[in-house]
């Protein structure tokens, strides 16, 4: 055993007691560097813009290896069509993007795959119209288009997932997010139903699920432990 | 602790499935208004009375509330096509006006449910009557009195 006794080490009443503390080698703890870069699409939002119509989005995901954690960022466009009760519609278009970081939980795992539990900071930029017919018993018929033209939105994630390598330097994962704290400014003539990015505002917390494909590219050479 | 969280985000995920809306509308846009008057005792505060009117008209129909009504309280529909409302009280010998703005919000409360508009700001532009207060600025099926009129 290597022991370094410190300066402030020093014998008690007891002189056989001699205090000292273990320096741990410096191999045993990750260095923080930029290892690799990660590039990759949400296949969902592709497969969900394919079969749904009333969806249409695409989101691209990359994340630099800085060992212990990960640096996280997304964006994205999306665009909703809802068809609202008494024949109305809504729509509305946009893009979007996130930051935040991963903190892996495989510590070991020679391949860095990942379990990660981690968070974001998501920003939107939008429009949306609605249009629908209100019925009034003395007023009669009336129809009404309203629009929130540059809307805006901030919120927070925290995430958890997995990436794989599947093989060479090709990956698969999953992240499932909880969003909250939605804060939307805009018109006030319409309060804003859909974020993009974020989802149905009303509800407070809404949840999201990615299914990426990612593409590795290593800035440097590994040492596997 | 780790495993804690991950339990945790699994059960908050799957409460998530739960989490249907209701459709739970309390928009309206009728007006709720109190007749009041002043007490003969300084020291008490304004009683409410009953009004015998002829009739009520408000701008943008033809329709007449509150024909030949007795009460204190009466309901009024502001015209969800403007931003303002006229209406005009017959009631004894007298004549007196009273026109209110308002802003208009929309919200979907699920495409299921539908849209809605929920009256805001609700203020009062001119009246002829002595005294007009404004209660509660927001129109809705829960709000008991938005203004209060004192004759």
């Amino acid at each position: 055993m290597i022991g370094i006794v410190s300066g402030q080490d020093q014998e008690e009443n007891d002189e056989d007691t001699i205090r000292v503390t273990v320096k741990k080698p410096d191999s045993l703890r990750e260095k923080i560097y930029p290892r690799a870069f990660r590039l990759g699409t949400d296949v969902l939002a592709l497969i969900l813009s394919r079969t749904s119509p009333k969806y249409k989005g695409w989101e691209v995901n990359a994340d630099v290896d800085f060992g212990p954690f990960y640096l996280a960022a997304e964006y994205g466009g999306s665009s909703r069509d809802e068809t609202v009760a008494s024949g109305g519609s809504y729509h509305n278009q946009g893009t979007y993007w996130r930051a935040g970081v991963d903190i892996n939980l495989l510590k070991k795992d020679p391949d860095r795959n990942m379990f990660f539990i981690g968070f974001r900071y998501g920003q939107a930029s939008f429009n949306e119209t609605l249009n629908f017919v209100s019925t009034d018993p003395y007023f009669g018929n009336l129809s009404y288009q309203i629009s929130n033209p540059a809307a805006s939105a901030g919120w927070g994630e925290l995430t958890t997932g997995l990436r794989v390598k599947v093989f060479s330097e090709f990956w698969m994962g999953y992240t499932a997010r909880m969003k909250f704290a939605a804060s939307v400014s805009g018109d006030e003539n319409l309060g804003t139903y859909d974020v993009p990015g974020f989802g149905v505002v009303g509800q407070g917390i809404t949840w999201g699920f990615n299914y990426q494909l990612m593409w590795r590219i290593r800035f440097a050479k590994l040492k596997k432990p | 602790m780790v495993r804690l969280l991950f339990i945790g985000l699994l059960v908050l995920l799957f409460s998530a499935c739960l989490d249907d809306p209701d459709c739970v509308v309390t928009s309206t846009n009728y007006v709720r208004i109190t007749m009041k008057t002043t007490s003969k005792d300084p020291t008490k505060p304004d009683t409410t009375i009953a009004v015998a009117f002829w009739g009520i008209t408000a701008s943008g129909t033809d329709s007449i509330f509150h024909k030949t009504d007795t009460v204190s309280m009466v309901r009024l529909p502001v015209n969800p096509g403007s931003m303002e409302t006229k209406f005009r009280f017959f009631y004894g010998a007298n004549t007196d006006s009273l026109i209110l703005g308002y802003t208009k919000k929309t919200e979907i409360i699920s495409p299921q449910c539908g849209a809605f508009l929920y009256y805001q700001n609700l203020r009062v532009i001119s009246t002829s009557f002595e005294k007009v207060t404004v209660i509660n600025p927001q129109l809705a099926t829960s709000v008991t009195s938005n203004i209060e009129i004192k004759l």
